[in-house]
């Protein structure tokens, strides 16, 4: 019971300090705050489900993280392929137009979304990690890659991000 | 030596080990062209990370009581059916070692033998069924519909039943044991993948529905339409329908 205790109170502390960053990291892959925050929080309760912390809690977190938002994925591409397989009335329609301010920034945000998703997968979670604060350790440890090769992708990464924003933004002109 | 681009942007990163980082800080100190390299990284660095920031929105609030108590709440609902499996497996196991010729029975013999006689003793009571008290339900979707329904799984299952219930709430909800199905939506349609999926499912429709239809595949194996049901076995004393969801499924016209 006492070990119990201890182990809810470890758990509250990585919810402090991890939680902000690790929804943050969501919401910039999925794009989807709602979703984000799900994730997130399913995460803190798998992290429960263990009854022991990590050695490694952060890349623990974002790994179980990651795992769920792929099968999230993989659930919306079946999804879509039910809708698209029975004919049927079109869905109702969305929000009600944003103002002015509003607007330039979802137009800003689209575009960044845009470039961010032009690179492949890995490079976008390199690049969201990274500027999450990982270590390229830690980093290696989530991607499954070389430590070595952190640095390098990083490199890459970034240039073919600003690349693509610059393509679209200019494009958009 | 000149650092390459890769340590450069390490260095940048903070991430090179002490001795690494005090080498390359030494160069930046004699090597204008390196400072000028550092420096267009790191200016890299920075506008990837303000063109990230532009897609951020606050951090929901969440109470990380909220998640505990989600974890206890799981890990209660597991072990009501662990143990209840636990007494099962107990009975079934008695049950076989009371048949003369079983292998448990021999086996036990065999043990009883092995630590000096011991008389094992059949229950007298004959295997009770168990079922779960409660169910544990990973997915499931909720629609406030018209007045027509329609529920579509996109194929048979080997095993499975749709638990249909009528209630008075005015939303339709189907939900699951099974975290691998999937569930969409449209207007007055619940549309179910359940590829691969052995589970059942519990099905709750307004009373008030004039016309609710649910399909398998290409058959239909429920309609009501007013009072009139066709396609199933009468209900069960609760008024719930239990409909399968295996392949010997007859069309209803």
């Amino acid at each position: 019971m006492r070990r119990r205790s201890e182990f809810e109170q470890l758990v509250q502390r990585l919810f402090e300090e991890h939680f902000g960053s690790l929804f943050r990291y969501l919401d910039r892959l999925s794009g989807d705050p709602e979703l984000a925050a799900d994730i997130a929080q399913e995460t803190f309760v798998r992290l429960c489900e263990r009854e022991r912390v990590p050695d490694d809690p952060r890349a623990w977190l974002v790994t179980v993280a990651n795992n769920l938002y792929r099968d999230d994925r993989r659930r919306a591409r079946r999804r879509s392929l039910l809708l698209a397989r029975r004919p049927g009335k079109a869905e109702p329609t969305s929000a009600p137009p944003a103002p002015d301010a509003a607007l330039v920034r979802q137009e800003e945000r689209a575009m960044v979304r845009a470039a961010l998703e032009r690179l492949h997968q890995r490079d976008r979670r390199l690049l969201l990690l990274r500027h999450e604060g990982f270590t390229y350790r830690e980093i290696a440890q989530v991607l499954g890659v070389a430590e070595a090769s952190v640095g390098t992708l990083l490199v890459r990464a970034t240039a073919a991000f600003r690349a693509a924003f610059r393509e679209g933004h200019g494009a958009s002109e | 030596m000149h650092p390459s681009d890769t340590v450069l942007a390490a260095y940048v990163d903070r991430q090179l080990a002490g001795s690494d980082d005090a080498a390359v800080r030494a160069h930046l100190a004699e090597c204008a062209e390196c400072v000028q390299r550092m420096r267009q990284l790191d200016a890299a660095v920075r506008e990837a990370d303000e063109l990230l920031r532009r897609l951020d929105h606050p951090v929901p609030r969440v109470d990380v009581r909220s998640l505990l108590a989600r974890d206890r709440s799981r890990r209660g609902r597991r072990v009501g059916p662990l143990a209840a499996g636990i007494v099962v497996a107990c009975f079934a196991a008695a049950a076989a070692a009371a048949v003369p010729s079983s292998p448990l029975r021999r086996a036990l013999e065999r043990v009883a033998g092995a630590v000096g006689g011991v008389e094992y003793e059949a229950p007298a009571s004959p295997v009770p069924r168990t079922t779960p008290s409660r169910r544990e339900y990973s997915g499931g979707v909720a629609l406030v519909p018209g007045r027509e329904l329609e529920v579509v799984f996109r194929r048979p299952q080997e095993q499975g039943v749709i638990h249909l219930a009528f209630g008075d709430e005015a939303q339709a909800s189907l939900r699951s044991p099974d975290r691998d199905v999937v569930y969409a939506i449209r207007e007055g349609q619940i549309l179910v993948d359940n590829t691969r999926s052995r589970a059942s499912y519990e099905l709750t429709v307004p009373r008030t529905l004039h016309v609710v239809r649910i399909r398998v595949g290409d058959a239909v194996v429920f309609r009501k339409r007013g009072g009139e049901v066709t396609g199933v076995p009468q209900p069960d004393s609760t008024g719930t329908y239990s409909i399968p969801l295996t392949p010997s499924l007859r069309r209803t016209p």
